[in-house]
């Protein structure tokens, strides 16, 4: 019996959660992107909320999702800070590319610093 | 908890090329494939982006697959002709995907399933591991 517990941090409500969680990535900038869970054919990609709650960093907000085109994606990597390279079945690659320029892309360090003064 | 929001208005990605493998890259015997019991032939089970080779314009990933079979890609961000089975919906310009080597593992018919980088080793040793199961390790 898995012991539930011991989960910090809960990222896909599993209330909502009709599909297999098929890849888990920590991007660069410390978002977290997840294919599977609430949508078979998206990646949620979530980032650590040190604002939300004092005290408590295990919480997670939406800032991003990819619409992945039907593709039930397996594998995820970061080729670098503009492009993800995504596979799903039978080595289905398929490339999507980040707009640079969208301020959410950048690094808080503000936040981190944050997180870290809570330590 | 996330309170589900899904999906983002303005999503800051947008598809660039999609490339399927799965008619390009399993030319060998398929009688070697019937041998070996995989449950779905040709899925890819893990990838890495080899961090010692890479610049601006080019980046090469290696990737394992059932059918006990590495594969070595070159991404090139900047090809004056895209990859003509490089499925791009018409928005894409400069990117192209090939396969530029792969091999077919002689290993007792231990599936790899991890595979990493090596760092700093002997060129005898080989940059690539390959764990394939029961504690077997394979290098290139």
């Amino acid at each position: 019996m898995y012991d539930t517990k011991r989960v910090r941090g809960q990222v896909v409500d599993a209330k909502e959660l009709p599909f297999q969680v098929s890849g888990v990535l920590l991007l660069a900038n410390g978002d977290i992107a997840v294919s599977g869970g609430p949508s078979k054919f998206e990646i949620l990609i979530y980032r650590h909320n040190f604002k939300l709650q004092k005290g408590r960093r295990d919480t997670v907000m939406l800032v991003d999702s990819v619409d992945t085109r039907g593709c039930n994606v397996l594998h995820m990597l970061e080729i670098n800070a503009k492009y993800l390279l995504v596979i799903g079945h039978l080595a289905d690659f398929r490339i999507f590319e980040r707009d640079l320029n969208s301020p959410d892309q950048t690094f808080f360090p503000e936040q981190y610093s944050l997180a870290a003064a809570q330590n | 908890m996330v309170k589900r929001e899904t999906p983002v208005k303005n999503s800051r990605f947008t598809f660039r090329g999609r490339f399927n493998d799965t008619t390009e890259s399993f030319k060998h015997d398929e009688a070697q494939y019937a041998t070996r019991h995989q449950p779905s032939v040709g899925e890819t089970i893990s990838m890495i982006q080899l961090k010692q080779f890479q610049n601006g314009h080019k980046c090469w990933l290696m990737s394992i697959n059932f059918g006990f079979q590495v594969n070595l890609w070159e991404i090139n961000f900047n090809a004056t002709m895209p990859a003509k089975n490089l499925d791009d919906g018409g928005n894409n310009e400069r990117i192209s995907i090939k396969r530029l080597w792969f091999d077919i593992i002689d290993n007792d018919n231990w599936q790899p399933f991890c595979i990493t980088e090596l760092r700093n080793q002997p060129a005898a040793v080989g940059n690539i591991a390959l764990g394939c199961g029961s504690g077997t390790l394979m290098f290139y």
